[in-house]
């Protein structure tokens, strides 16, 4: 009879598993298809198209590393932008995302399905994400449980920070970098888990990948010293944590020196020496920890008093020596945009280019509830979670949402670091909701069946269960304790003697554990209560996909009474410089167009969205903020035919060259100081009416915008600025319009020629000048 | 939004997806997804054993 009841509740044991491992597995399934799908927004709502700026400039690598193969692509110089400067591509784009649809459309085409680059590239994100849900299953699986992890990848899958920068079309860096993240920090919890040096191995090869794709990668390489220094300082080193920390900083290294736009930055930046100290801190832990398994109690203070005596010399004398190396660098080894997120401030005093940035601005407290929604408040349900119990992994949870909260706090553009975090704490505690909630209802089901089998042993803890229901005590689920205790298992030869050692433990857990149960009633109206929470984070995260990430930038949309009007003057511009230009022409704008310009009209540009070269950019900013025959000058001297601004004032597009005007003034005056800032406010005010100042109104940038502006609706009312303009009617002398779009948002102008032969009024200036010398000191350094 | 697509000789007329369709069908896909989730903590969940 037993032996049958045995085999019975083996055999329901095994069904039960095997039917979870079929919902498991359609879940991930249907995880992968919503991840794609709710993507797809913007080719349904507009067209398969590249958006915004910078995803222009990953397109055109890619298609050059395609059409001119891997070896070229390395050494490619391009001298199409920054001229006369030019770019060395190769060392200077982070190869990843290129590579990646490269191969990607290398394989399909291998396979005769002949997509076009284009599409190959526009859906390289949606991909990507549903790969990062999958890893976000696994990442959760090791720290919390199987339940946990479908959580946790059913919220990435949607979430709207990461759809903002992975819609179908937004071909960026962070489409392949997210999924790079997510996928080492699985590998490293795995190891840490296993103590497996095939995993560890695999964690590096992941770690070079997350290199090659986004240089924030440096927050792995900083993150995870923290952990390892976390779990020394509280006790936790093992040969596990060992094995999961070392071979990631040595191949790690070496594999990140290996992509040319790190190469030596590896073992000479700051962001990288918290990774080599705690290096040593491990060797020092894992020195300490063998010596004290060898010598007696006394034997190990003695010499412990003795080693930190010596140590502290030799480390205040090493750290003396790295002071003394980092400190010529006046950032002390650290990058600007590193500096830039230690020190909020920092950027706004030192660096505005970087400032000027619309997405590095600190977020707002609406933003958060925008892009993690629900999530904002299950992240500290599961962070209790992660106490309880916890781990080394849950440990590394905790300092990954804490640290990840505190940097998307600093930028808005790092919301995106810290949905991964928030996705695994909320599936964290969503899970262990759903594991009370289900137990209650199975248990409260099986009690009212009278299930003969369960009967037994209900009444046997029956007291303690009517006590945890009126204490509502703590609860422990079987399977965390095993998984806990597993964990600490060292290695895999003491695999015997240590399942002792759990068994033991267990029993422990078994008489201290109680069990808490709710009433039938209760669980299932918190599971519908729950599945409706669910069903509004779904609902908005949808309505963000489709309302506001999926506008692809470049094409704009508004609806009206007489329907819904599209505005595609951008590709409108692009095509005109394309089919009126020649193949030298070099166009000069703001530096937010370049990689649209090089990639849809393919001419040479002075600056664009790389933004590596801070004069040149500071020299562009001064010629659009100083008056005409002086901003002729400065682009003459650059080669420069035409001059492309872009004006919002007759649609109301407000992301037009004059709202951004005033950090032209900042960055050109930041180089060049005769550019004042307040000469072109008037009492603090930045305005364009009559009450500009004239420094304002015979700028480049104000006459290239409104030149003409007069002629649309006889009032010259700018409708993004609300006012009529300051100066209306003006004639341009060294520039002339050769191009404006349908809706008047590009606005294309020629250089006039320099003129062939010298007026008489130099020669009269030259004359009247008592030193002959022909020059007069200036400010200016174009005149 | 959507576009009719004529497909085949037949007179069979196919209705491409537009954003209205995509998005109840995310709606669905999701809340449904969710139901799994549920499910599989149902099927898994084991009172005999926890708490004893």
């Amino acid at each position: 009879m037993e032996v049958s009841e045995d085999q019975k509740k083996a055999a329901s044991k095994s069904l039960q598993s095997a039917f979870g491992s079929a919902i498991c597995f359609l879940t991930l399934l249907l995880i992968g298809v919503l991840a794609f799908s709710i993507r797809l927004f913007s080719v349904i709502k507009y067209e398969s198209v590249i958006h915004e700026f910078d995803p222009y400039f990953n397109y055109r690598v890619t298609q050059f590393l395609i059409k001119n193969g891997i070896y070229d692509f390395w050494n490619w110089f391009d001298d199409r932008t920054w001229y006369p400067l030019g770019r060395v591509i190769g060392g200077t784009v982070y190869p990843g995302l290129t590579l990646t649809a490269g191969s990607l459309w290398w394989f399909l085409n291998s396979l005769n399905i002949p997509l076009s680059v284009e599409t190959v590239c526009v859906f390289t994100a949606p991909i990507f994400s549903a790969n990062a849900s999958w890893a976000t299953y696994l990442m959760t699986k090791e720290v919390k449980g199987t339940g946990a992890g479908l959580a946790a990848a059913t919220f990435l899958a949607m979430v709207p920070s990461y759809i903002s920068r992975s819609v179908a079309g937004s071909y960026d860096n962070e489409a392949v970098a997210i999924f790079a993240l997510i996928f080492t920090f699985y590998l490293y919890i795995k190891t840490l888990n296993t103590g497996s040096l095939f995993y560890a191995t695999l964690n590096a090869l992941s770690y070079f990948y997350m290199v090659c794709s986004w240089g924030g990668y440096t927050f792995i390489i900083n993150l995870i010293p923290m952990h390892v220094l976390l779990c020394i300082a509280t006790g936790r080193y093992s040969s596990r944590l060992y094995v999961a920390y070392a071979p990631l900083v040595i191949l790690g290294t070496l594999l990140a020196a290996l992509v040319p736009v790190v190469g030596f930055n590896a073992v000479l930046t700051s962001e990288h020496f918290a990774s080599f100290l705690v290096f040593i801190i491990i060797h020092v832990a894992a020195l300490v920890s063998y010596v004290k398994g060898i010598l007696t109690p006394q034997k190990f203070k003695v010499a412990m008093t003795l080693v930190v005596t010596i140590g502290m010399a030799v480390c205040v004398t090493a750290v003396a020596v790295l002071v003394a190396a980092v400190a010529a660098s006046p950032t002390k080894g650290w990058s600007g945009r590193s500096l830039s997120l230690l020190d909020p401030t920092y950027a706004s005093k030192y660096i505005p280019i970087i400032a000027s940035v619309s997405e590095h601005q600190p977020p707002t407290w609406p933003s958060y509830f925008m892009d993690i929604n629900v999530l904002a408040f299950l992240v500290p349900a599961g962070i209790i979670a992660c106490f309880l119990p916890l781990s080394d992994a849950s440990s590394f949870m905790i300092l990954y949402i804490v640290t990840s909260a505190y940097f998307s706090g600093v930028m808005v553009r790092l919301m995106l670091v810290l949905a991964p975090a928030a996705c695994i704490m909320s599936g964290i505690a969503i899970s262990e909701i759903f594991h009370v909630l289900t137990r209650s209802i199975k248990f409260e089901k099986n009690k009212s069946s009278g299930n003969p089998s369960s009967a037994g042993d209900i009444t046997t803890v029956g007291n303690s269960i009517t006590q945890s229901n009126k204490r509502k005590s703590e609860k422990q689920s079987e399977d965390h304790n095993l998984k806990e205790i597993s964990y600490q298992r060292p290695s895999k030869k003491s695999k015997r003697k240590e399942k002792e050692n759990s068994e033991t433990v267990l029993r422990r857990f078994k008489k201290e554990k109680r069990l808490l149960v709710l009433p039938l009633e209760v669980s299932i109206i918190s599971v519908v209560l729950i599945v409706l929470l669910g069903g509004f984070y779904v609902r908005h995260c949808v309505w963000a996909a489709a309302e506001a990430y999926s506008a692809p930038s470049i094409v704009l949309t508004s609806r009206s009474q007489d329907g819904m009007h599209v505005f595609d003057d951008f590709r409108e511009a692009y095509s005109w410089l394309s089919h009126n230009t020649d193949n030298e022409d070099k166009i000069a704008s703001w530096w937010d167009y370049g990689y649209q310009t090089t990639a849809m009209a393919n001419r040479t540009v002075i600056v664009d969205n790389n933004t590596w070269n801070n004069t040149h950019i500071a020299t562009v900013g001064t010629a659009m903020s100083s008056p005409e025959k002086e901003a002729w000058t400065i682009f003459q001297s650059l080669d420069v035919k035409y001059v492309l601004v872009v004006f919002g004032g007759l649609i109301g597009y407000p992301s037009d060259d004059i709202n951004k005007f005033l950090w032209m003034v900042r960055i050109g005056g930041g180089v060049f100081p005769h550019i004042k800032e307040a000469d072109y406010l008037r009492d603090g005010q930045y305005r364009i009416d009559s009450q500009a100042t004239p420094t304002m109104l015979n700028s480049l940038m104000y006459k290239l915008s409104y030149y003409r502006f007069i002629e649309t609706d006889g009032k010259g009312i700018d409708r993004v600025r609300g006012t009529e303009i300051g100066k209306k009617y003006f004639k341009l002398t060294h520039f002339e319009e050769v191009f404006t779009t349908h809706h008047w948002m590009v606005r294309i102008y020629k250089l006039k020629s320099p003129k062939n032969r010298i007026r008489g009024k130099l020669k009269k200036a030259k004359s009247t000048n008592p030193t002959g010398n022909g020059r007069k000191t200036r400010v200016n350094p174009w005149h | 939004m959507g576009l009719v697509v004529r497909v085949g000789g037949f007179g069979f007329t196919a209705k491409m997806m537009n954003d209205q369709d995509l998005g109840f069908f995310a709606n669905l896909l999701g809340v449904f997804i969710f139901i799994l989730v549920i499910a599989y903590h149902y099927v898994l969940a084991d009172p005999k054993y926890e708490g004893n």
